[in-house]
């Protein structure tokens, strides 16, 4: 039996490099295992937007931080001519005007009743809104930085149509917003696509605040239900917050002393 | 070496075998199914678990603060209100509105005989029925179609996380075309189910209701579960040629006061589309009417659920057969005697149990932050920036009307 002087040499090589590929294959996949938690998502969601309402208010609530029992101021807005009224004691207040600045609990859902909507008199239209967090504006000027809330005519229309609308306002993240000015009579807004989560994309460009849900629901002929108010939750009437004075006003109406 | 280690496992796999014929009984036969859905031991009663309590009254969450307009708390312990709490005792209702055909009257059942004395009402028209409950309607004056009455029932789904927000801001449409009714005409049975789509199945966030037709779909398939598999059921409506109002007809059921349903499932939607039984005659008459779960009364025995705990069987084997023999004289038996052949192989509860549970996909998580580095930098700009002028002279009205750097008096 011959055997050639190489073959034992080759043998140890080729076993040697066997014993080094096995780290080598090992860490391999572990970079390849690594790559899959950077494409899943870096926030998971434990809840979603199409939740009951007040779900999420709830939710919110559990959690800690000086949110219950506070009292959010909120504007809210309709088109010009339309009328809002608050659901009180189980009933809705007179609407005398197209904005109305509340005060607003976190987690209740408190029903409105839009009237008088342009191009659409006669019919009315009951959206609810749910407040999910709140502002922490300069103390003593609360009432001067409310929660924005518009009700849009487009929207109206779709909600007499049949439709369901949500719209979840959120303060904008810093990072991210736009460096444009905007006009404070205007509300930017975004549309998600259906399958997307409205409250987890509001989540991604800043901090969600409140839940607008506009549908075509009527209350009962004699009157509206609790069920269908949410039980009435009290809401605070707040006054406006007094112009601001423009510096040089000010300063021409001021007597001059001497 | 190698024909002893096959005998070995040829012997191996025969004694396996043969031990497992010796334990384990060729045919497994089970209780029947009426006894298998009793929680009792052989006769139906609540048994060890009795009836769960009323979770649905618990979701209140913690209590909000009292409050009120112009009067508010501070953190809630006082809990003098939740809305959600007084949201849960409230039993619900989804607004169903008939769109059409234009000038068709609806009516259906609220004071019990076999007519439907409700307000009429003429499409397009709303109306609220209570969740988790089947109704029996009247469709009259259709327009076109002089002297045809229908009489189709609409069974309303409960509610589901899902589904409530739209239902408590959307009524359900539900529109009869001229299809459904030449469809009757020729007496075909029309199953239409209203559902609101999954989010895959939408265009926009906009949540719009779809129906889906049991007549526009291939044969044999179902609407039902072909909308549970789309989305979330709203609603079904079964629409057939049948007269409920000939003189000797089963007419609809006989309470006061409230709108009669015509079915009931009292589990709250878990049997949607499945069987459903005629219970307003039996479990709804000392109420009066229909009484959704969402209500949440109490479970009574022999009022609004079966008897419970009575054994109907007189003999301890499960089968019927007379408590005592001879029957109509006093009793004089000492001695009865049963004898049981039937083949019994009960196994003794395991005391161990092992369960393996995966999820897929898993769950990965951020690796959460275990150190956080902040570095602040401030530069000093070449160029001084100073406040606008005219941001330091704003000021509000109301106090004092002396600018800044006047002295006061």
């Amino acid at each position: 039996m011959t055997s050639s002087p190489s073959s034992p040499t080759i043998s140890l090589a080729m076993r040697r490099i066997r014993v080094a590929c096995v780290p080598a294959i090992a860490a391999l996949a572990c970079l390849a295992a690594d790559t899959l938690p950077a494409q899943q998502p870096q926030v998971h969601y434990d809840h979603a937007g199409t939740l009951s309402p007040g779900a999420i208010g709830q939710g919110r609530l559990r959690r800690e931080g000086p949110l219950r029992g506070y009292v959010q101021p909120v504007e809210i807005k309709a088109p010009q001519g339309a009328l809002i009224s608050l659901a009180m004691d189980g009933q809705f207040d007179d609407g005398d005007s197209s904005t109305r600045l509340v005060g607003l609990q976190i987690s209740p859902v408190y029903r409105l009743k839009v009237t008088n909507i342009p191009r659409n008199a006669g019919y009315e239209v009951f959206p609810t809104i749910e407040i999910i967090d709140r502002l922490y504006a300069p103390r003593g000027k609360e009432t001067r930085f409310p929660i924005p809330i518009e009700l849009t005519q487009e929207e109206l229309e779709m909600a007499l149509a049949g439709k369901f609308v949500t719209r979840v306002i959120y303060v904008e993240d810093t990072d991210t917003a736009l460096p444009v000015a905007q006009d404070p009579n205007e509300q930017h807004w975004l549309e998600v696509h259906g399958s997307d989560d409205v409250l987890a994309e509001a989540d991604k460009l800043g901090r969600p605040v409140a839940i607008l849900r506009i549908g075509g629901r009527l209350p009962d002929a004699d009157g509206p239900s609790p069920e269908f108010l949410f039980g009435s939750p009290g809401w605070m009437p707040l006054s406006p917050p007094a112009e601001v004075v423009e510096p040089a006003a000010a300063v021409n109406v001021l007597p001059r002393r001497g | 070496m190698k024909y002893q280690m096959a005998r070995i496992a040829v012997l191996l796999a025969a004694v396996s075998s043969t031990v497992g014929c010796f334990k384990m009984p060729g045919k497994h036969n089970l209780p029947p199914a009426p006894m298998l859905m009793e929680p009792g031991p052989g006769v139906g009663g609540p048994g060890p678990g009795v009836i769960g309590g009323h979770s649905g009254m618990m979701l209140g969450g913690p209590g909000g603060g009292g409050y009120g307009p112009g009067c508010y708390g501070g953190d809630g312990g006082m809990g003098m209100y939740d809305p959600s709490m007084m949201m849960a005792m409230m039993p619900r209702s989804s607004q169903v509105y008939f769109v059409g055909p234009d000038g068709t009257q609806v009516n259906w059942d609220i004071g019990g005989g076999a007519g439907f004395e409700s307000e009429p009402l003429v499409a397009p028209g709303r109306q609220n029925f209570p969740q988790g409950a089947i109704y029996r309607l009247k469709l009259s004056k259709i327009p076109g179609r002089q002297g045809v009455e229908l009489y189709p029932t609409i069974e309303i789904a409960p509610a589901n996380p899902r589904t409530e927000a739209f239902l408590s801001h959307n009524p359900i449409p539900v529109q009869f075309t001229e299809e459904d009714f030449d469809q009757v005409a020729t007496s075909n049975f029309v199953t239409k189910v209203i559902y609101v789509p999954d989010a895959e199945f939408q265009e926009l966030a906009v949540a719009g209701v779809q129906t889906l037709v049991s007549t526009r779909l291939d044969p044999g398939a179902d609407p039902i579960a072909e909308a549970d598999r789309r989305g979330s059921i709203l609603a079904i409506v079964r629409l057939g040629n049948i007269d409920l109002e000939v003189p000797s007809g089963e007419g609809a059921q006989v309470m006061d006061g409230v709108i009669q349903q015509a079915g009931y499932y009292p589990g709250g939607g878990q049997c949607l589309g499945g069987p459903t039984y005629d219970g307003s005659a039996t479990y709804a008459g000392s109420y009066g009417g229909p009484m959704p779960m969402a209500m949440g009364a109490p479970p009574i025995s022999g009022v609004n659920v079966p008897d419970w705990g009575l054994a109907y069987s007189g003999t301890p084997i499960g089968l019927p057969g007379p408590p005592h023999v001879p029957l109509g004289v006093p009793a004089g038996l000492t001695k009865h005697v049963i004898k049981n052949n039937t083949h019994v192989h009960l196994p003794k509860p395991v005391d161990k149990m092992h369960i393996t549970v995966k999820q897929s996909p898993g769950m990965s998580y951020p690796t959460p932050p275990s150190h956080m580095r902040i570095v602040e930098r401030s530069y000093a700009p070449g160029l001084r920036l100073w406040n606008p002028f005219a941001n330091k002279l704003q000021q509000a009205p109301g106090g004092s009307n002396v600018p800044p750097g006047v002295p006061c008096d």
